[in-house]
This record gives structure tokens, C-alpha cells and sequence, in this order.
């Protein structure tokens, strides 16, 4: 009876072995492992923060501050349908942060300061300490954040234009009246899950940013058609005067400018990796 | 045959039938460990429950090597990790004034450790029966503690509420995401009171004036 029991046992944990073991059906792709030349996620923070200044600004001081003086509107009510205008520099920002979201890329951004207008903005804990850091050395924070296992990045925002100065100072709810053109007034910060990434996961990023920015741009362009008196979309700008170019004239100067600082970017850090093998 | 044998026999021949039952799609709601939310109760099983990718075998084998310390990460087995992906299938809302994603950012370390306001799944516990199965009004207080509004343009300022602690009287205003076409209410008194709120957290209809602006998708696999 022993000996029976025992060749039964010894039947079903060969049976149990081959079936779990015997690698017959193609083993399941483990998705962390990384291919190609490995880059510090931090090239891929600066690859996206300088994609990020560079539309930014061109929206904040082309758009907004130009825009301004041919007599359109930017405003925190501007989803509001009766409200014929478009988003602020922060809140165009939060636009594009959302749609980075929707993307499959696991980056994530957000706007912050130590001075908001919006008190959820306010930095507190390792952020306002990252960003005191910021300020004080001039230069982006990065560091990892264990409770959501983020890689985190903290690049300065600069007032970049007078409107940003003028709007900040004069809004009722701004905790600082005093900016000044080139201050540090905030912080972007970027999130991103692992240590290091391939240029397959750069360019995917960019694109996610791109697509993004894109996407936020076209939806402004909508709100745009809804006024009452819309301004020409095409290829004129709001410094030509009540023009907005419309999302392929606005790509065209900022794709260039932003390809350029992006291969920059990735070349010095190839350079830094070569340099020090 | 013994009677041992043969009861033997018949423990498993009812298990067998009894899987082969439960397997059935029409009797899922058998082995659902609990009611659906309002709203859900015609979905089905398989508008959250995923299959993971692979047979179970190769989902098994996977898991081993990770426990053996040859894979970096687990697999899932069976269905895929219930997420936000889910959830946002259906209910992506263009103006959400509270998006999930929002509280990932470092500063809202505290919040997260409180009420993981991160995860859908922390306020709108799905087989819960309820449509919100988390939720306290000072859940509000751990962001909006220091708001300050210069021109506020309500009855009784909003600081004046925050330092009499009155948080019951936020959604009594306010839709936590936004998605009601309403005029805010001005007046704090004719506000929302805060029974009605809880009615409607439970399975109530919503006290919340206006249509909603973003109706959700009546399934993740729709266009």
C-alpha cells in the first residue's frame, strides 16, 4: 500500500514538474527587461523639459502675450462656453499634462510653485525642498519618490514673458505681487517608473509629449471657431495682428527649435557616456 | 468498490459539476463577491475581469521563474490587476476636477497614505453595491486646508467655512468631478445637505442639479 502511494506521489510531481517546467509553450515576455543602450532616466527628463520650455514659451509670449495686445483673451474661466476665451500659459500646461496621461507613456507632469495662485499648488514636503534646492543651485532636482516608485525631476519655470510677470502680480488670489521677468516662479515636475531608458523609450516620449501639446493646441484652436469674433486661423501670428496660426504653422516653429535641443541633448549625454568608458 | 472509495468518487464528480456550472456566463453573478454598483449592474464579468496574456500554464511558469528569482516581475494569472484603466475606459471625463493621475505628484504624499485618492477603487469599492464606498468631508481638508479665495463670491467665504471646520458643506456645493452642468450655488444654507449627498453616495439619484456632461461608456470595448 506504501509503495502504491508512493509511485502515485512520485508520478504527479513529474507530471506537475514537466507542466510547470518544461518550457513547451513559449515562455511569457518579461516586460522589464530592457533592450538596446541604456540611458540614466534623467537624459530623458531634460530631452522632455526642454520639449516642454520651448512650447511653452512659444505659447506664453507668441500667443498669450502678443495675443493680448491684438485684443484676445486667456483666461481661468475659459472652458466656460460663454467665455470667449483661451487657456493661460498653466492651465495650457495642465492641458497638455492630462493628455500625456491618456498616452500609454508612463510619464507624468504637473506645474507647481511656492508662491501659487491655486493653493493645490503650493509645493510641500520633498518638493518645496527639491525646489529650495532648485533655486538656490539654479539648476533641475532629480530624485526618487519610494511611496509611488517614481523617478521624479523638478526643472525651474521661468517667468519668460511680461505677461506672466503682469498676470501673476495683479491676479487677487497671487500670494507674491513682486515677480519680476526671469524669476524662477515655479517648477515643472516629471515622473517616470524606471531607472533607465532606451532611446526606443525617449522618442516615445517625446512623441507623448508632442502629441499631447498638439492635442491641447487643436483644442484651444476649437475655442478659438466659438467666439463670437473668431480670430483667422492659418499661417499669420497675433504679432501680424488678430491671427492665429493655426496647429501646423504653431508645430512647424516649435518642432524646430524643439528637435534641435533634443538631439543636443542626446548627443551630450552619448558624449558623457563615451567619455567616461 | 468501498464506501470510502465511492464517497470519494462522488466528491469529485459534484466538484467537477459544480465548476462546470459556475463556468456558465449566465450564472456569474454566482460567484461575484458582491452586489454591482449603481450604475454597472448590467455589465459584465468580462468589462474588468481581463484575461491576462498567455495560457495558464505559461502564466504559471512565468510566476515560478519570478519566485525563483529569475523574472523581475510577476505575471498575472488569470485576469489582468483590476486598475484605473478600467475605470477611466468607460468614465475619461474631459473636465474631471479630480482626475486620479492628479495625486501622483510627490507633495500629496500624506493624502495618499490617508485615502490613496490615486485609485478609483479607494472611494468606488466595485460589489460594494454603493456608488461611493469611501468617503469622509474632511477627506477634503487634507488639500483644501489653506484656500484662501480674495474675491470670493459666496455668502459666507470660503475661509470662514474652513475655519469653522464646516466640510459637509463643500459637496453640498461642488460635484467632486465636475461632471454635472450646474451653476455653482452662491448661498451657503440653500447648499446641498450633507444626508443628501450620503443618499446618493449610497444608491440614490444625484441631488446635483443639471445633466451629466460626460455620460459613460456603456462599455470599455465601445469606440
Amino acid at each position: 500500500m506504501k509503495n502504491k502511494f508512493f509511485i502515485i506521489s512520485a508520478l504527479i510531481l513529474i507530471a506537475l514538474s514537466i507542466y510547470l517546467f518544461r518550457t513547451a509553450p513559449k515562455p511569457l515576455v518579461d516586460k522589464s527587461i530592457k533592450v538596446g543602450t541604456q540611458f540614466p532616466v534623467s537624459v530623458l527628463f531634460k530631452v522632455v523639459a526642454a520639449e516642454n520650455a520651448i512650447a511653452r514659451a512659444l505659447y506664453t509670449s507668441e500667443i498669450v502675450g502678443k495675443g493680448k495686445k491684438v485684443g484676445l483673451e486667456f483666461s481661468e474661466q475659459w472652458k466656460n462656453k460663454i467665455i470667449d476665451a483661451g487657456p493661460l500659459p498653466a492651465l495650457f500646461l495642465r492641458e497638455v499634462s492630462k493628455n500625456i496621461e491618456k498616452s500609454p507613456v508612463p510619464l507624468g507632469l504637473f506645474l507647481g510653485s511656492d508662491f501659487p495662485i491655486a493653493s493645490t499648488n503650493k509645493f510641500s514636503g520633498q518638493q518645496i525642498e527639491k525646489f529650495n534646492q532648485l533655486k538656490a543651485q539654479l539648476s533641475p532636482r532629480f530624485f526618487y519618490s519610494t511611496d509611488i516608485n517614481r523617478y521624479v525631476a523638478m526643472f525651474p519655470d521661468y517667468a519668460v514673458a511680461e505677461g506672466c510677470v503682469s498676470c501673476h502680480n495683479e491676479h487677487p488670489d497671487s500670494q507674491k505681487k513682486d515677480w519680476k521677468l526671469d524669476d524662477i516662479m515655479g517648477a515643472t515636475t516629471w515622473l517616470y517608473p524606471d531607472k533607465t531608458v532606451s532611446l526606443e523609450d525617449i522618442v516615445n516620449a517625446v512623441s507623448a509629449f508632442r502629441t499631447a501639446t498638439l492635442i491641447a493646441y487643436n483644442k484651444y484652436l476649437d475655442k478659438c471657431r466659438s467666439f463670437k469674433n473668431p480670430p483667422e486661423i492659418g499661417n499669420k501670428w497675433p504679432e501680424q495682428g488678430y491671427f492665429i496660426p493655426d496647429s501646423k504653422t504653431f508645430f512647424a516653429v516649435y518642432t524646430k527649435e524643439a528637435s534641435l535641443q533634443t538631439m543636443n541633448i542626446l548627443l551630450a549625454s552619448v558624449d558623457f557616456e563615451i567619455s567616461t568608458k | 468498490m468501498t464506501t470510502k472509495a465511492y464517497g470519494y468518487l462522488m466528491g469529485v464528480g459534484l466538484s467537477v459539476a459544480m465548476l462546470f456550472i459556475l463556468l456558465q456566463g449566465d450564472v456569474e453573478s454566482w460567484h461575484s463577491s458582491g452586489p454591482l454598483n449603481p450604475g454597472h449592474e448590467k455589465l459584465a464579468c468580462k468589462e474588468c475581469h481581463i484575461p491576462s496574456d498567455g495560457s495558464i500554464r505559461q502564466q504559471l511558469q512565468a510566476n515560478i521563474q519570478f519566485l525563483l528569482g529569475n523574472r523581475k516581475i510577476e505575471h498575472d494569472f488569470v485576469f489582468t490587476k483590476i486598475s484605473n484603466k478600467q475605470c477611466v475606459a468607460c468614465h475619461d471625463r474631459e473636465n474631471d476636477l479630480h482626475p486620479t493621475y492628479r495625486f501622483n505628484e510627490p507633495k500629496f504624499i500624506t493624502v495618499r497614505e490617508k485615502i490613496h485618492p490615486e485609485y478609483c477603487i479607494s472611494c468606488h469599492r466595485e460589489h460594494s453595491g454603493q456608488r461611493i464606498s469611501h468617503f469622509s468631508p474632511t477627506d477634503c481638508k487634507l488639500c483644501h486646508e489653506e484656500m484662501h479665495i480674495e474675491e470670493d463670491s459666496i455668502t459666507v467665504p470660503h475661509h470662514e467655512l474652513i475655519e469653522r471646520e464646516d466640510w459637509e458643506t463643500c459637496l453640498g456645493c461642488h460635484d467632486f468631478h465636475g461632471n454635472h452642468d450646474m451653476e455653482i450655488e452662491q448661498t451657503v444654507g440653500r447648499h446641498i445637505k450633507f444626508k443628501k449627498i450620503q443618499d446618493y453616495f449610497d444608491t440614490a439619484p444625484a441631488p446635483y442639479s443639471g445633466e451629466l456632461i460626460h455620460k459613460a461608456k456603456e462599455s470599455i470595448y465601445e469606440k
